[in-house]
C-alpha cells in the first residue's frame, strides 16, 4: 500500500515538474547574462509611441529634448505632454460622441478625460473640470521605467551619434509601431564595435565618409 | 660629447630621500621587491583568515547550492529595474547630463581668486581657476579645488544648536535677540579677516546699535606685522600689494610665498611669468631665500640661504643698514653693533643685487614682527619699489587681521567687559597662542554666539551655535585689492538649515532682509556708483556674476610720506645655542592654519617638500638627527617650558641644524574620524588604539607680546623612546636605477643655469645615448596624436595639479594607514628630488603621471589586454576588462599605475556627490592610471562636432592643466604643426625620460633654468 502511494506521487510529481518545466522555458527567453532583449516593462502610464510617433509623425526630438544637446536623450517633464495636452484629455471619438450625445440631450458638454490621462494631471496639478493648473496638489511623480540600461562603466552619448546622423531607429528599433516600448538591441559590445566598424568600412551608405572609433577609451573611462 | 656628460651625470647626482641617497640595504630591497608594498594577508595573517578557512562540507555544500541557484537565477531574471523620474516642467536650456559653468570667489583661504564651478545636474563638481581674473589668472591652488568636497561634508554642521541641543531658528532668534536687547552695550563680534564689503557694512550696522562695542578681526596664523609696520611707516593700516612679476631681485625672508603666504595663486602666476626665458638674451629674475626649514619657495629658490630666525633678522638689520649707508640716510636705530654670526658676503650680495635693480626688486619678510617689517618697508622705500614692485597707495585687502585688537578684546573678556561675544569664521579656543586663557574668559561672557560651519572646540564652548552656508551655497562679495572685487553666487541650494553671518546679523537687527538683496543693495548703493560704464545696474550686476569679479575705478589712498622715525632696531633675539632650538611654525599647504583639517582630500595630499601625508611631525636636519641618535618616525618632545607635543621626527635635508618646524592646523576636534579612514576591514581597526585626532596642535608653541603673534619660539628636544611611523610618499614609487643593477644612465630631472642657457640652449639636455630597439616604429597616427608637456622651469611643485586631478577623475583617499603601505591612489605624484649634500641641497620638483608611450611596456604584458594603445596615442586602461594580475603595474618603467587594493566606494556617503559622473569609481582589484583626461578630450571633440567646427588648439583643457597655478603643462596635438605642444616638442630644453629606453612617452618635459 505505501510502496504504491509513493509510487504514485513520484509519478506525479516528475509528471509536473516536467510540465512546469516546459511551461517555465515557454513563457521565459533565456537571454545570456546581462542581455535584456526584449524587455518591455509595464510603464506608469499607457504611452503609446505608435500613436504619438506612428499616426501624429511627432518627432523623436520634441520630447527627448537631450538627445542631441547632451549624453542623455531624456525622459520629458510631463510640461511637454501638457503642451498638448492641456488641450487634449482623451481620445477623438470619445468627446465626438460625447459632443453628439450633448447635442442629442440638450446639454451642455461634460469634459471627456482618458484614465491614462487622469494619471498624468494627477502628477502635474492640472484640474480638467475647470481647465488650470492647480500646483499644491501635484505629485510629481510619474516614475518611468527605463528600458534601456547601459552599466556604469559605458559611457554612452546620445548627442554623438544623433549629430552624426545615426536615426534613432538604428538602435531603438521601429518605435513609431510600438504600443509599448520594448528593447530590441541587445546592446553588448560586439552589438556596438560591430556597427562602428560597419559603418567605418563604408557598409552603411547613409553613413558613408564616417569613422566612427573602435577605441577602448571612446566609451570606457 | 657623450663624456662631457658623462661628467655632468657625475656632477649632479639626484636623491629622492635620505634613505636613496646613502642606498641602505633597505632601500635597495625595497627598490628591486617585486611588490614593494606588502601583500594583505603577509600583513597580518591572523587577522585575515581568522575564522574563515575552516570550512565544514555542511557549510560547503550550502554555498555551492546556493551559488547555483542563484547563477540559475539571475540567468532568467531581468536586470534590477530602474526608474526615471523626470522632473514635471524642467528648466529651460538645461540638459541634463551636460555641465554648467558658474564663476564664484573662492574662500578657501582670504585670497580671493577666481573660480568656475562646473556644477552638473544641480550639484558642483569640480571648481577650476577663472582665466578671465585679473589676480589669479586662471590659477588655483590645491585648497581652492578640494573645497568642492567640503561643500558635503557629512560633518559639516547642520542645525542650529542651543546649549549643545538642536534648536531651530525661530528660537534662536527669539533668544538671542531678547538677550541682546538686555545687554544693550559690550558687545563684541570676533571674526577672521572679512574681506565681504557688504559683509563689513552688515556688521556696522549691526554694532552700532550698541555702544561700547567693536570688531575685532584676527588671522590664525597672522600677517597683523606687516599691516602695522606700514600703519607707522606709510600711514595706512593694509597690506601692500606685490608685483613679482615686475621684480628682476626677489630677497625672501622665511616669506613661503609660493606655498601658503598670503596670496600664493597670484603670486605663483606673477613670480613664474617673471621666469619666463624671454628677452634676447633671455631674462628670469634672480630669487633668494633665507630660511631655517626648507620651506616650498625655498625649494625654488636661486640661491637658498640657510639660516636661523635669529641670524635672518641680523642679517636683515645689516641689509638696512648697508642700503641705508649707500643712499645717505641717517638710520640712527640699526647702527649699533653687528649681530651677523654667518659670513658677511652673503649679506654683500644680497645688497649688491637689490642696488642694481632699484624699483625693480622685491625684499619680503614672512616674520610677524613689526620692527623686522618696518626695516623691510625701509629697504623696499630706499630702492624705490614702491608704487613699482608693490603697492600701499593701491593696497590688497586681502588679510586684515590685527593680532593688537585681538589682545585688546581679550584684556576686556578678563575685565568682565565683554557682555556678548559673536565669534564668526574663527576658531579661537583652538588657534590662539593662548587659548586657555580665552576658553576661561568665555565662561565668564553672558552671551556667546560662534557661528560656524563645523562643531569645532569654539562652538562647544559658546551657548548658540548658528551653522553657516558653504561658500559654494553662497551669495557673497570680496574686496580683493583696491578696485576689484570679486562676487561669489550659489551653485547649489542650500544642504542644511543654515545661514550666512550677514544674513545671521540682519535677522538679529530685524533687517529680514533675504541674504542676496542684501549683497545687491551694497552693491547698488556702493560699488556701482564707482564703476565707469554705461550698462544699467541690474545689467551690471549681471555682468558681474557673470564674471565672477568685477574691476572699478581704484581710489587712490592717502599715504603719508615715509615715516623714516617708526623705523627702529628690531628689539627681540632668538638667539638658540644654550636656550635650545628655534621653533619655526608654518602652515602646510593643504590644511593651513587648521580651516581644512576636515577635508581628507587636503589630508592626504603629500606635502610638497617633505612629502608626508596625513600628519604634522618635528622637521630636523640631518645633523640634528644624527646629533640626537633619531631615526625618521622616531618620536620626540618638543617643549618651550609651558606647553609640549610629543610628535615624530621627519629628517629634512636642507634644514638648519639649529632650527626645528612643526606645522600649525593639525589635531583638530574633529580629526578623529580621520584615523579609521580606510577600506572597509581596516576601518574596524583605527590607526590609532583609541580615535585621536589627526597630528598635535601646534598653536600654543606661539608666543605673544601683546601686539603681535610671533610664530617663532625657542624649545628643547627630549627622545622619547617610542615610533609611530609616518604616511609618506616619499621613495614610494620610485624610479631609480639600483647601482647594482647598472645604475641610471641619465638624470630624470635636467637643470642648467641662466648662462650655461644662454650660450647654448641645449644645455643640461645634451645626451647622446644608443637607443634600443625592440619594437619597430611604424605606426602612423594620422588624426591627432596627444601630447604634453611639463615644464620643470615653471612648477613650483605646489600640488594643486594633485588635487585637480583627484577631483576630476575620482581617485580614491586611502587613508593613513593605506600610505604608509604604499597604497596611495594619486595619479599624479610630484617626485621631489635633492641634488648636494645633505645640509645645502637644491630641489627639483617633478610631476609625473603615465607617460603614454608609444611603445608602451605595460600594454604587452597584459593578459586580458585591458591596457591598450588608441589611435590618439592614449595609452588606455579599461577597468572592466581588468583582471588584476598588476603584471603592466611591474613592467611600467615610470611607476605611475595605482592598484585598488580595496573598493574604497561606499554607497550612500554624502560625499558621493562630489563624484564626477563620466567616470567609473573603480571597484577592488583593478588598475588605474592617468587617462590623460580622456573624458575631456571625447567632451571637446563632440562639442566641435556639434558646432561643426573643427577642434583648436587649446579647446581642450586636461584637469591638471587648466588650474596649474604656474601654467608649467601643456597639453595638445603634436600632429598639429601650429599648436604649443609641437612647438615646445621642438624646443631644446625638451626632453623625455628614459628615452634611450625607447618607450617613446608622449609626455615630456623641458630642463629647469637657474639663476645663478
Amino acid at each position: 500500500m505505501d510502496s504504491i502511494n509513493a509510487r504514485v506521487v513520484a509519478v506525479v510529481v516528475a509528471i509536473a515538474v516536467v510540465f512546469g518545466l516546459v511551461i517555465f522555458f515557454q513563457s521565459v527567453t533565456i537571454n545570456p547574462l546581462g542581455v535584456n532583449t526584449g524587455y518591455a516593462p509595464k510603464q506608469p502610464l499607457e504611452f503609446s509611441h505608435r500613436l504619438h510617433s506612428g499616426d501624429l509623425q511627432i518627432d523623436c526630438q520634441y520630447c527627448h529634448v537631450g538627445a542631441e544637446k547632451g549624453p542623455h536623450a531624456l525622459i520629458p517633464p510631463a510640461g511637454t505632454c501638457m503642451n498638448c495636452h492641456r488641450f487634449v484629455t482623451a481620445a477623438w471619438d470619445k468627446v465626438k460622441i460625447e459632443e453628439m450625445q450633448a447635442k442629442k440631450e440638450k446639454r451642455d458638454i461634460r469634459p471627456v478625460v482618458s484614465p491614462e490621462l487622469e494619471k498624468l494631471y494627477r502628477a502635474v496639478g492640472f484640474n480638467t473640470r475647470e481647465m488650470r493648473y492647480d500646483e499644491k496638489k501635484a505629485t510629481g511623480k510619474l516614475e518611468w521605467i527605463r528600458v534601456y540600461n547601459l552599466p556604469d562603466f559605458v559611457y554612452f552619448d546620445h548627442s554623438r551619434h544623433v549629430n552624426a546622423d545615426v536615426r534613432c531607429q538604428v538602435c531603438h528599433g521601429a518605435v513609431e509601431t510600438m504600443e509599448r516600448v520594448e528593447q530590441v538591441s541587445d546592446l553588448t559590445m560586439g552589438w556596438c564595435v560591430n556597427c562602428h566598424r560597419d559603418v567605418s568600412h563604408g557598409n552603411v551608405p547613409e553613413l558613408k565618409g564616417k569613422k566612427p572609433s573602435i577605441s577602448c577609451a571612446v566609451c570606457h573611462y | 660629447m657623450q663624456n662631457e656628460d658623462m661628467v655632468n651625470r657625475q656632477n649632479t647626482k639626484y636623491w629622492k630621500g635620505l634613505e636613496e641617497r646613502e642606498n641602505s640595504p633597505e632601500f635597495q630591497k625595497a627598490a628591486e621587491n617585486e611588490f614593494p608594498e606588502p601583500l594583505p594577508p603577509a600583513d597580518d595573517p591572523d587577522r585575515f583568515f581568522e575564522g574563515k578557512m575552516s570550512v565544514s562540507r555542511r557549510s560547503f555544500l550550502k554555498a555551492a547550492g546556493f551559488s547555483v541557484a542563484g547563477a540559475v537565477l539571475a540567468s532568467c531574471n531581468r536586470a534590477p529595474v530602474e526608474k526615471s523620474i523626470p522632473l514635471v516642467s524642467a528648466p529651460r536650456d538645461l540638459v541634463a547630463g551636460t555641465s554648467y559653468w558658474y564663476s564664484s570667489t573662492c574662500a578657501g583661504c582670504q585670497a580671493g581668486c577666481g573660480i568656475l564651478a562646473k556644477a552638473r545636474d544641480g550639484r558642483p563638481i569640480k571648481i577650476e581657476g577663472n582665466p578671465q581674473h585679473p589676480l589669479s589668472k586662471g590659477g588655483i591652488c590645491a585648497v581652492g579645488q578640494a573645497m568642492v568636497l567640503s561643500l558635503y561634508d557629512s560633518r559639516r554642521a547642520q542645525k542650529p544648536l542651543r546649549g549643545g541641543k538642536t534648536t531651530s531658528w525661530q528660537e534662536l532668534d527669539r533668544e538671542v535677540i531678547s538677550r541682546l536687547g538686555e545687554l544693550g552695550d559690550d558687545v563684541y563680534l570676533l571674526t577672521g579677516s572679512v574681506t565681504s564689503p557688504s559683509t563689513r557694512a552688515v556688521i556696522d550696522r549691526f554694532l552700532g546699535r550698541f555702544s561700547n562695542s567693536a570688531h575685532v578681526e584676527y588671522d590664525a596664523v597672522s600677517y597683523s606685522a606687516i599691516l602695522d609696520a606700514h600703519e607707522q611707516t606709510h600711514g595706512r593700516r593694509a597690506l601692500p600689494r606685490y608685483r613679482f612679476d615686475r621684480a628682476e631681485v626677489i630677497v625672501s625672508f622665511n616669506a613661503d610665498f609660493l606655498g601658503t603666504w598670503i596670496s600664493p595663486v597670484e603670486f605663483t602666476r606673477d613670480y613664474t611669468a617673471g621666469r619666463d626665458l624671454v628677452g634676447n638674451p633671455p631674462r628670469i629674475s634672480y630669487h633668494v631665500q633665507l630660511e631655517g626649514r626648507m620651506s616650498l619657495t625655498g625649494s625654488n629658490a636661486d640661491r637658498r640661504i640657510r639660516v636661523t630666525p635669529a641670524q635672518s633678522a641680523a642679517i636683515l638689520v645689516e641689509v638696512a643698514k648697508k642700503i641705508a649707508a649707500v643712499k645717505g640716510v641717517n638710520l640712527p636705530a640699526v647702527q649699533g653693533k653687528s649681530h651677523l654670526t654667518i659670513d658677511p658676503s652673503v649679506v654683500d650680495d644680497i645688497t649688491g643685487r637689490l642696488l642694481e635693480s632699484e624699483g625693480k626688486s622685491l625684499l619680503l619678510c614672512g616674520r610677524n614682527d613689526v620692527a623686522l617689517q618696518r626695516l623691510v618697508n625701509f629697504v623696499n622705500h630706499a630702492l624705490g619699489n614702491y608704487g613699482k614692485t608693490l603697492d600701499i597707495a593701491y593696497p590688497s585687502y586681502q588679510w586684515r587681521g590685527s593680532d593688537r585688537a585681538l589682545f585688546g578684546l581679550l584684556e576686556k573678556m578678563k575685565a568682565g567687559r565683554v557682555k556678548a561675544l559673536f565669534i564668526a569664521g574663527a576658531n579661537p579656543v583652538y588657534n590662539l597662542p593662548d587659548a586657555a586663557a580665552f576658553a576661561e574668559a568665555l565662561k565668564d561672557i553672558p552671551l556667546v554666539v560662534t557661528i560656524t560651519d563645523h562643531q569645532n572646540e569654539t562652538a562647544a564652548r559658546s551657548e548658540f551655535v548658528c551653522p553657516v552656508n558653504h561658500p559654494l551655497e553662497s551669495w557673497n562679495d570680496a574686496e580683493i585689492a583696491e578696485g576689484l572685487f570679486g562676487m561669489t553666487q550659489p551653485t547649489i541650494p542650500l544642504l542644511g538649515d543654515t545661514r550666512t553671518v550677514r544674513e545671521c546679523l540682519s535677522v538679529w537687527m530685524d533687517e529680514g532682509k533675504p541674504d542676496r538683496e542684501i549683497v545687491k543693495d551694497y552693491w547698488k548703493k556702493t560699488i556701482f556708483p564707482r564703476w565707469k560704464g554705461t550698462l544699467s545696474f541690474q545689467e551690471f550686476w549681471d555682468q558681474a556674476v557673470h564674471d565672477g569679479f568685477v574691476s572699478v575705478q581704484p581710489r587712490k589712498a592717502p599715504v603719508s610720506s615715509f615715516q623714516l622715525a617708526a623705523v627702529t632696531a628690531p628689539d627681540e633675539d632668538y638667539l638658540p645655542g644654550n636656550k635650545g632650538y628655534a621653533l619655526e611654525l608654518y602652515q602646510k599647504i593643504g590644511v593651513l592654519d587648521g580651516r581644512h583639517a576636515n577635508n581628507p582630500w587636503l589630508q592626504e595630499l603629500p606635502d610638497p617638500v617633505t612629502k608626508v601625508t596625513w600628519d604634522n611631525y618635528v622637521s630636523v636636519s640631518p645633523a640634528l638627527a644624527k646629533e640626537m641618535g633619531l631615526e625618521e618616525g622616531n618620536v620626540v618632545k618638543v617643549s618651550d617650558g609651558v606647553y609640549s607635543v610629543e610628535l615624530p621626527v621627519q629628517v629634512q635635508p636642507g634644514q638648519h641644524d639649529e632650527v626645528v618646524a612643526i606645522a600649525v592646523g593639525y589635531g583638530c576636534k574633529g580629526t578623529e574620524r580621520f584615523s579609521r579612514l580606510g577600506p572597509d576591514w581596516i576601518e574596524h581597526v583605527a590607526s590609532d588604539e583609541k580615535l585621536l585626532p589627526i597630528g598635535k596642535n601646534a598653536f600654543p608653541f606661539a608666543r605673544t607680546n601683546g601686539a603681535v603673534t610671533s610664530f617663532v619660539s625657542a624649545v628643547r628636544l627630549t627622545k622619547t623612546g617610542a615610533s609611530s611611523p609616518l604616511a609618506l610618499t616619499q621613495t614610494h614609487q620610485t624610479i631609480t636605477v639600483p647601482e647594482n643593477l647598472g645604475g641610471e644612465a641619465r638624470n630624470m630631472v635636467r637643470e642648467t643655469t641662466l648662462d650655461d642657457y644662454i650660450k647654448n640652449p641645449r644645455s643640461g639636455n645634451t645626451f647622446e645615448h644608443p637607443v634600443l630597439q625592440l619594437w619597430e616604429n611604424d605606426y602612423v597616427y594620422e588624426g591627432h596624436h596627444w601630447a604634453m608637456a611639463i615644464d620643470l622651469g615653471r612648477c613650483t611643485g605646489c600640488s594643486a595639479c594633485v588635487i585637480g586631478c583627484q577631483a576630476e577623475n575620482n581617485v580614491a583617499v586611502v587613508g593613513r594607514d593605506e600610505v604608509r603601505r604604499r597604497r596611495e591612489m594619486h595619479w599624479i605624484r610630484i617626485d621631489r628630488y635633492y641634488s648636494g649634500n645633505e645640509g645645502d641641497v637644491t630641489v627639483m620638483h617633478q610631476p609625473v603621471m603615465c607617460q603614454h608611450c608609444d611603445h608602451a611596456p605595460c600594454e604587452s604584458v597584459c593578459p586580458v589586454l585591458a591596457t591598450v594603445h588608441s589611435e590618439e596615442g592614449i595609452n588606455q586602461q579599461i577597468y572592466n576588462r581588468c583582471v588584476g594580475t598588476r603584471y603592466c603595474a611591474n613592467n611600467c618603467p615610470y611607476k605611475v599605475r595605482r592598484f585598488n587594493w580595496f573598493d574604497y566606494w561606499e554607497q550612500g556617503r554624502k560625499e558621493n556627490l562630489v563624484l564626477n559622473p563620466d567616470i567609473t569609481t573603480r571597484t577592488r582589484g583593478v588598475m588605474e592610471k592617468c587617462s590623460l583626461c580622456v573624458q575631456r578630450i571625447q567632451e571637446a571633440k563632440a562639442e566641435a562636432r556639434r558646432h561643426g567646427v573643427e577642434l583648436k588648439d587649446g579647446d581642450i583643457k586636461l584637469a591638471c592643466e587648466q588650474s596649474c597655478p604656474a601654467d608649467a603643462i601643456v597639453f595638445g596635438d603634436m600632429n598639429d604643426p601650429k599648436s604649443r605642444i609641437a612647438e615646445l616638442i621642438q624646443h631644446p630644453r625638451h626632453y623625455r625620460m628614459l628615452e634611450e629606453m625607447n618607450f617613446r612617452p608622449t609626455v615630456g618635459y623641458l630642463t629647469k633654468v637657474r639663476n645663478t
